[in-house]
């Protein structure tokens, strides 16, 4: 019998109810009966989720229990429940990746994510509304009811990963996968007031990830707290041989070297991303707030500048859209009329881009990572932090069409050069939305850029909770 | 349309509208306005690559050899 109440398992992060869960305090079953609650309670004013699979989640909570008994874990997460992003393959169960068109296709493999948090012990409560095709959002004609951002519901949750930054923030969820081709894990956990993190590409295995752009996605977990991802990245990571993106190259377990200590730490501020590239003042000031924070905790701080972000976005979002028009070419041509007017506008664009387009921008994507990576090597950087978004999430309805062409993407850099980067939330912003920065690091150091945004959480836990 | 902008990137009205009928795509006169307002946009943006990379650099795509092995794939 638990000596935590079903209120009180809501808040609780993927470390804490893995602590209960090895003391003894609480088991699976009745872990995953009290978010069941939670999700019935909440899902049907923020839309979160978009299939539920309970009766599944209670036979493998109750499976994680009988090996707790048996000193048999499967892993640090055996017993956790997660959610996944719509765009990831579950076998049987419904994926639609946010299309009407899709509505009634069931996968017969899961994802490689899902196979590996399934071999791990956890336990799945369904899947997670998002962005139709993962493209941007908010279609408010999709077929599919929007979530909603509980810090203020007229506003954009972030997309495509919305689903997952809204059952994270209102505590429906410990755990849930996202995936970022432009910034859609890192946006709805700026937007949302979370924490996610795109890993190095190739870490993660996309099999079965219903792809954007296979040059630039990368599938990531996303948390309440850095050192949940670490723990979760470390279950998902690894080489895949069945898919051509995998990277050969592994990293050590990431969660049990976090540490609170950031003195050997140097991390580059980058300070031209300002507000001649549509950067908020009040961002730009959160981001030197966090920077002394992280001065406070040991670490060297230097300035640099990067290439401009416009150079970073408009190679991104070549990439992204005419490798995007490939892949659903010939659904539009029979379905256009039945997709939400933003992907078909976003999509429909990479029918006229030209090859000399797609290969500049690909020469560009090259020539941007070696500038970046190059400028880390020259001033021994371990860390790049900017702002986490341009500003406040704007109101829903307010959304262009082609935002990213009218104001740059500050997510776009991590994308194009593979880095591993994390969003960390740093405050509230005087409209009273959460804001955030972004940590990014050089390939395969995914360790180092969790371990400073942990570091920063322990010291700032006031930024922690959920909303009510 | 801006056929003066069309012009300045070589483009008549005839060859968008053909590069429109090409995609198959079932789009309205308003959409292909919108999208085409986008790709001006995005051609404008594509100049500033020409700063960055030369158009004789290495190739885009890198296919390496030894990624491939005998055996079958």
């Amino acid at each position: 019998m638990s000596n935590i109440s079903a209120s009180e398992i809501a808040p609780l992060s993927v470390f804490e109810l893995s602590r209960f869960l090895a003391a003894g305090e609480i088991s699976a079953v009745e872990i995953t009966k009290a978010l069941i609650n939670r999700i019935e309670e909440k899902n049907e004013t923020y839309r979160a989720f978009l299939t539920t699979s309970f009766e599944l989640a209670l036979k493998l909570a109750a499976r994680s229990d009988a090996r707790r008994v048996k000193s048999a874990l499967l892993s640090p997460i055996d017993g956790i429940p997660v959610a996944l992003k719509d765009a990831y393959d579950t076998k049987g169960i419904t994926s639609t990746v946010g299309s009407g068109i899709l509505r009634n296709r069931v996968p017969t493999e899961d994802s490689a994510v899902w196979e590996k948090l399934n071999q791990a012990g956890a336990i799945l409560l369904g899947k997670l509304e998002c962005t139709e095709f993962c493209l941007g959002g908010p279609s408010l004609d999709a077929a599919f009811p929007k979530s909603l951002n509980p810090h203020d519901k007229e506003r954009y949750t972030g997309g495509s990963s919305s689903g997952a930054g809204v059952a994270l923030a209102t505590g429906m969820v410990p755990a849930a996968m996202g995936s970022d081709t432009g910034g859609s894990i890192r946006i709805p956990a700026s937007f949302c007031g979370v924490s996610g993190i795109k890993p190095t590409y190739g870490l993660v295995s996309l099999r079965g990830l219903f792809p954007l752009s296979g040059s630039l996605d990368h599938a990531g977990p996303m948390a309440r707290t850095s050192r949940d991802c670490a723990l979760l990245l470390d279950e998902i990571k690894g080489f895949d041989p069945a898919h051509p993106t995998s990277s050969k190259r592994q990293i050590a377990p990431i969660s049990p070297s976090l540490s609170g200590d950031c003195r050997e730490l140097v991390i580059g501020h980058v300070t031209n991303f300002t507000e001649l590239e549509g950067v908020s003042e009040e961002s730009q000031a959160a981001c030197l707030r966090a920077l002394e924070v992280f001065e406070d905790l040991g670490a060297k701080i230097k300035k640099v500048q990067l290439p401009s972000l416009w150079d970073y976005t408009i190679a991104n979002t070549v990439i992204m859209t005419a490798e995007a028009y490939a892949i659903h070419a010939e659904r539009f041509a029979a379905n256009l009329n039945r997709v939400s007017d933003l992907t078909r506008h976003r999509i429909a664009l990479g029918a006229f881009l030209t090859a000399e387009n797609y290969i500049k921008a690909q020469k560009a994507r090259r020539a941007l990572s070696q500038k970046t990576y190059a400028l880390m090597r020259s001033h021994s950087l371990d860390l790049l932090c900017y702002p986490g978004m341009m500003g406040d999430p704007p109101e829903i309805d307010k959304v262009g069409r082609y935002y990213y062409l009218d104001w740059p993407l500050i997510t776009s850099p991590a994308n194009l050069t593979g880095a591993p980067a994390a969003s960390v939330r740093v405050g509230y912003s005087v409209a009273n939305m959460p804001m955030s920065i972004q940590l990014t690091g050089k390939l395969f150091e995914d360790g180092k850029v969790l371990s400073a945004a942990h570091a920063y959480e322990m010291a700032t836990p006031e930024f922690s909770k959920i909303m009510e | 349309m801006q056929k003066s902008k069309l012009n300045q990137m070589g483009l008549s009205l005839d060859d968008w509208e053909r590069l429109a009928e090409q995609s198959g795509l079932d789009i309205t006169q308003l959409e292909k306005e919108e999208i085409y307002q986008a790709y001006l946009r995005v051609q404008e943006l594509v100049k500033r690559l020409d700063q960055i990379v030369k158009s004789e650099a290495e190739p885009a795509a890198i296919f390496l050899a030894e990624n491939f092995s005998n055996e079958q794939h």
